[in-house]
């Protein structure tokens, strides 16, 4: 009875260690996968939308051109 | 399905269209959980006349889908085409096609997209072939 108690520390370290891992992976591949700064190709800019006005501005700038306007996501 | 709708519109019209005149205004905004300014990569819209623009705040979406007179996209993952002599002044004109989501409207897009295309293959950017009693005087 003198090792009674030994088991279950060992256990419970065990799974700590197996929870502490899994934390640290999952936060790795969410940081990697999600949160991560994307990089777009060389010479592709993104500039800033102020307000409905400069896009209309920059629609009628280019008039005498067929204009497709999409709306997206980045993800 | 932004993504895919992105990848549809640089390898299927803009890669097989390559001497025509389009511009595309790509507004990117801030819908799904993970979406983010630092998160935007282009999806494969590399083309050069592709004109990249963030609005967070969806304002254009959102514009037009309250605004836009025959518009039938929703406020994300929509497109609107216009022709060549399509103007916004007070009013947007009326868009020749539009929907959403990009990917499942392809087809309606290609189709209305076309004839566009074709009739602009030739002309070098930033010029517009005058009209003919402009080249008569």
């Amino acid at each position: 009875m003198t090792g009674t108690g030994r088991p279950p520390r060992r256990l419970a370290i065990a799974v700590a260690a197996l929870v502490t891992l899994v934390v640290v992976g999952a936060t790795w591949v969410v940081d990697q996968k999600f949160l991560a700064h994307a990089t777009p190709p060389p010479g592709v800019t993104l500039t800033d939308l102020r307000s409905v006005d400069q896009l209309r501005s920059l629609f009628d700038a280019d008039t005498g051109t067929p204009r497709l306007i999409l709306i997206l996501s980045p993800t | 399905m932004c993504r895919d709708g992105a990848s549809w519109v640089q390898h299927t019209i803009l890669e097989r269209h390559l001497g025509s005149r389009l511009r595309v205004y790509a507004l990117w905004t801030d819908k799904l959980p993970f979406d983010s300014r630092r998160r935007w990569d282009a999806a494969e819209l590399v083309d050069r006349r592709v004109m990249h623009l963030w609005d967070g705040g969806d304002l254009a979406g959102r514009w037009l889908v309250d605004h836009a007179r025959g518009f039938h996209g929703g406020d994300w993952d929509a497109y609107a085409l216009f022709g060549p002599d399509a103007r916004w002044t007070t009013t947007l004109a009326a868009p020749l096609s539009s929907g959403s989501p990009v990917i499942g409207s392809s087809d309606q897009l290609a189709a209305a997209i076309g004839p566009l295309l074709t009739a602009s293959v030739g002309r070098a950017p930033g010029t517009h072939r005058p009209r003919a009693s402009t080249m008569a005087a």
